[in-house]
């Protein structure tokens, strides 16, 4: 009895591996790759840029960039564009090592069962150089900006109820009308509701869907351009009239492969949101119907994410000088003339010099004065008399025919004064 | 309640009184039981005594409690095992002359406190000492935590019973010093144009604190005072055109000319005989070698009197060096001096500032869909100016970013500000002052003048694509204070400036090279033979 006890508590255990391990959450075919906000995304390849770099070095820059949403960029229309910006006054590109079409991406297949887990590319961008430090900078840090345009479309499939009936049917009901709620259709734009109703067009009744989508990626939607552009949507964003267009969407939609007239065909987003009304103009429609039918809607944009990384520059090391040549710097108390013609500021002021320190300057000064012409001694001794002999006396310094203090005139132990 | 002893016959007749016959454990008990009743009486007279008295000598053992106290902040709170060995000497002396002369208390629990409040003087400190090497906090904060614990004067300070007026006069001031040291340091953290590029020992705390309060003239650039700070805050408010910028912090030692440890070779020198000082010159510099002319002479009364003979004259400083330098007086009459040691050199001191600029529809674009453009773009929220250490500081205008660029390329302006940070010497001359712009840029109306230098004329050091304003009008001007120089920016050719791009990033720099004048002096006395 124990035995069955224990027998029963395992089994529904063992069922529930069984079923699992072999359940169609693993089969390519039934998984739904229409999930995720996600559409191509970059990374950073490993130390590509470094996050430290010496200076007057090269380094490389390559980018793991993989298609982690639904849509197929397939490289003939649908293709990327990587761009990257960076500031010059610390690095520079190595214009050779480079060419414009190594900065298209150009297929890179969407999530399906062929490919599960979508396109990955590894994109190696060109070489870079840390510029020489300028100046008398330690070690200053600088971004690298990495960003990718591509054209992307969102489509969502799904089964909605149409009921055309105007008043009570006592038939009973094929389906009932119900309006749909999404969180994600494997691209970065999302549809994220659809109501459906209808609009009355004399006795009949059009198929009407109010349909809401959301900027949920990490991007930017740019302007949405014509099919015959696709193939340079990115490069046509950088005109004015494309950039007025920002964070636009194109919409259309198809109910049982019928075309739906959408208003406005162009959503401008608002606070990343947007909406627009589809309706069936033309093809079957009427009063009375009560059907399932399939809804396509796609949303056609263009869209930008970007990466960036801070990179420090490091000193490599001490300068390099020239010993050979000496600045011929005037001593601190000179001026250059010019030519390596240095002259006490004292006389250049004597001369007329127009220095700020040379308001006190008089016409008759010049730097003959020493220690002894510049004090004047109370009780009648000379300073060589008390030098010599050791007497204590008081001095005092004459303000009045030299000039002391931080302004330097003369060289240290000579004073600007009235000519001697 | 009796105690009757054994043997005691209750309700008797005879005598009266019944004595009662103590066995010999008795004895001892009651023995025991006097002396201790004696001793806990004693205490207890003691403690109420001393609390009723007010120490006379309170006042002389706080002086000598602080001044060790002083000491051991000076020395850094010394961790070494020597020096705590002779402190804990100092401390226990302290404590013991504390307890039995001055506070005579004699063996109490109060002079138990006494010993207490000493280890706690002894280890408090260290314990910040330790935590800062520990990284929990900055080794300067260490220091000022450290001053700020004075265990001995808040001991004293907080008790009642030792309060006297004088304690009461003199505590008010020191808790005013102790705030002082703390907003001291909290000034580091002021929106200032400059902030402390080294990051301080808890050994060098005093000489900053002393740097800072006690001699800000003798502060000489590896920090900058209150003084400084109060100062540009001065201009700041008197809206005058100021723009500010930070230090960059250098790894090792600092940028700039440094003269230090100037030491006379005696304690005192005598007349007719030569007087010699010493001193050490250092300097650092990235960008090129530093020349230095020397020069020494005494001073008495503040005015100089007698030029002295330096050895070496002029010094050579290459990247990172330091020399020793001599000032000989042949001699000096009798009487006190201070012996200056003059500097002269040319030195550079570089601003920088990145801007981020976006064109008005980009920005518009962001703004419609309340996307943030500071964090999709990776765009700072303001530009930050950053200057190189050293006698001098650059401040450069600073926007909200992203800039926007208008159709028309109009800009806001450009501004900067070239002022004397160090206190012990002069900018004597301004030798060139050049800004650094990207070639799509130009600067216009600049006041003074600009003029924008032929591309033979940039310089080497000038990266590619970039011009050159040289300011002639400021050139040969002695620097007093601050000088500031503002310009209109413009964009000549938007789409071009743009490319295809989201945002352009564009670093602008300033370099200035002037004549900086130094002193440091020592004081002497020359006495009679």
């Amino acid at each position: 009895m124990i035995k069955n006890k224990k027998y029963f508590f395992w089994m529904p255990w063992i069922l529930l591996l069984i079923l699992t391990s072999c359940g169609p959450g693993n089969n390519p075919y039934l998984e739904n790759y229409y999930t995720g906000i996600k559409g191509v995304e970059m990374e950073f390849i490993g130390n590509s840029p470094p996050d430290e770099i010496y200076e007057g070095t090269e380094f490389p820059l390559a980018v793991f960039i993989s298609n982690e949403g639904a849509f197929s960029l397939n490289g003939s229309l649908y293709k990327g564009t990587l761009s990257y910006s960076f500031d010059p006054y610390y690095l520079s590109v190595k214009s050779d090592s480079i060419s414009k079409a190594d900065l298209v991406v150009e297929e890179l297949f969407g999530k399906s069962y062929t490919h599960p887990k979508g396109g990955i590319g590894v994109y190696v961008l060109p070489s870079f150089m840390a510029e020489k430090i300028a100046g008398q900078r330690e070690s200053p840090d600088t971004d690298l900006f990495i960003s990718v345009c591509y054209p992307y479309r969102t489509t969502l499939a799904d089964e909605v109820c149409i009921d055309t009936s105007d008043f009570v049917d006592v038939r009973e009901k094929v389906c009932e009308v119900e309006n749909k709620v999404y969180t994600s259709q494997g691209a970065p734009l999302v549809v994220t509701s659809v109501d459906v109703g209808n609009r009355k067009d004399g006795s009949l009744m059009r198929p009407s869907f109010l349909i809401k989508i959301e900027n949920k990626g990490s991007g930017m939607v740019l302007a949405p351009v014509e099919e015959k552009d696709l193939s340079e949507a990115c490069e046509l964003q950088k005109e004015s009239y494309y950039k007025s267009r920002w964070n636009s969407v194109k919409i259309s939609a198809e109910l049982s492969s019928e075309k739906l007239t959408c208003i406005p065909d162009e959503i401008h987003l608002r606070d990343e949101r947007g909406f627009a009304t589809c309706f069936l103009d033309g093809g079957v429609y009427g009063g009375n119907l009560n059907y399932y039918s399939s809804l396509v809607v796609k949303l056609d944009y263009v869209y930008m994410t970007s990466i960036s990384k801070k990179i420090e520059l490091i000193r490599s090391g001490i300068p390099t000088y020239d010993y050979s040549t000496d600045s011929g710097n005037c001593q601190y108390w000179q001026t250059d003339v010019g030519g390596g013609n240095c002259i006490d500021n004292c006389a250049l002021c004597a001369q007329g010099a127009n220095f700020p320190f040379c308001d006190i300057v008089d016409s008759d000064w010049d730097c003959s004065c020493g220690a002894n012409e510049c004090l004047s001694v109370i009780g009648s001794k000379k300073i060589e008399e008390w030098l010599g002999k050791q007497t204590e006396v008081e001095i005092e310094f004459a303000n009045g025919n030299c000039i002391f203090g931080a302004v330097s005139l003369c060289q240290p132990g000579k004073f600007c004064c009235v000519k001697q | 309640m009796k105690a009757y002893a054994a043997g005691d016959k209750l309700g008797g007749k005879g005598s009266a009184k019944a004595k009662p016959v103590k066995s010999p454990g008795d004895k001892i008990d009651n023995k025991v039981q006097k002396t201790k009743n004696y001793l806990l009486d004693k205490l207890r007279k003691g403690r109420n005594a001393y609390h009723k008295h007010k120490p006379s000598g309170i006042g002389i053992f706080l002086i000598v409690a602080l001044a060790l106290y002083a000491w051991d902040a000076y020395s850094g709170f010394n961790t070494s095992p020597s020096a705590m060995g002779v402190l804990m000497i100092i401390y226990a002396a302290i404590s013991i002359i504390g307890a039995f002369l001055l506070f005579q208390t004699g063996p109490s629990l109060d002079s138990m406190k006494l010993f207490g409040v000493s280890i706690m003087a002894l280890l408090i400190p260290r314990a910040f000492v330790y935590a800062s090497s520990w990284g929990a906090i900055s080794p300067d904060w260490a220091w000022v935590f450290g001053v700020l614990a004075a265990p001995w004067f808040w001991y004293i300070y907080s008790k009642e019973e030792y309060k006297t007026p004088a304690i009461e006069g003199w505590g008010k001031l020191i808790i005013v010093f102790l705030l002082l040291v703390l907003l001291l340091k909290l000034s580091d953290y002021l929106p200032a144009s400059n902030q402390i590029g080294d990051t301080l020992d808890p050994k060098s705390g005093w000489q900053t604190f002393k740097d800072k309060i006690i001699n800000p003239a003798e502060h000489i650039g590896k920090g900058v005072s209150l003084i400084d700070k109060l100062k540009t805050t001065l201009n700041q408010s008197l809206n005058m055109e100021y723009f500010t910028g930070q230090v960059e912090q250098n790894k090792d030692e600092p940028l700039g000319v440094y003269l230090e440890d100037l030491t006379p070779t005696e304690p005192i020198f005598y007349e007719k005989w030569p007087v010699v000082v010493w001193a050490t010159l250092s300097g650092k510099s990235f960008e090129d070698i530093i020349r230095v002319d020397i020069g020494c002479h005494a001073k008495k009364d503040d005015l100089p009197i007698m030029a002295g003979e330096v050895n070496p004259k002029k010094v050579e400083l290459f990247f990172n060096e330091e020399t020793g330098l001599q000032c000989t007086f042949d001699s000096l009459p009798k009487g006190n001096y201070k012996v200056v040691f003059t500097t002269s050199f040319d030195f550079s001191t570089h601003g920088y500032i990145t801007y981020t600029f976006v064109e008005l529809e980009t920005k518009r674009r962001y703004y419609e869909q309340r996307i943030s453009i500071h964090d999709d773009l990776s765009i700072p929220r303001n530009a930050q100016a950053i200057y190189t250490n050293g006698p001098a500081a650059i401040g450069l205008m600073s926007h909200a970013l992203p800039i926007t660029v208008n159709p028309d390329g109009s800009l806001p302006p450009f501004g900067l500000t070239f002022a004397e940070v160090w206190q012990n010497g002069d900018i004597k001359r301004i030798n060139t002052l050049e800004v650094q712009v990207p070639e799509e840029i130009q600067l216009e109306n600049c006041v003074p003048e600009a003029t924008l230098k032929a591309d033979s004329d940039k310089g080497t050091d000038v990266p590619k694509n970039y011009d050159v304003y040289e300011f002639k009008t400021v050139i040969g001007n002695e620097v007093k204070m601050f000088t500031t120089i503002t310009c209109d920016m413009k964009i000549s050719d938007v789409p071009s400036f743009m490319n295809s791009n989201l945002k352009v990033v564009k670093t602008f720099a300033v370099k200035a090279n002037y004549k900086y004048i130094m002193d440091k002096s020592v004081s002497i006395r020359v006495e009679d033979v």
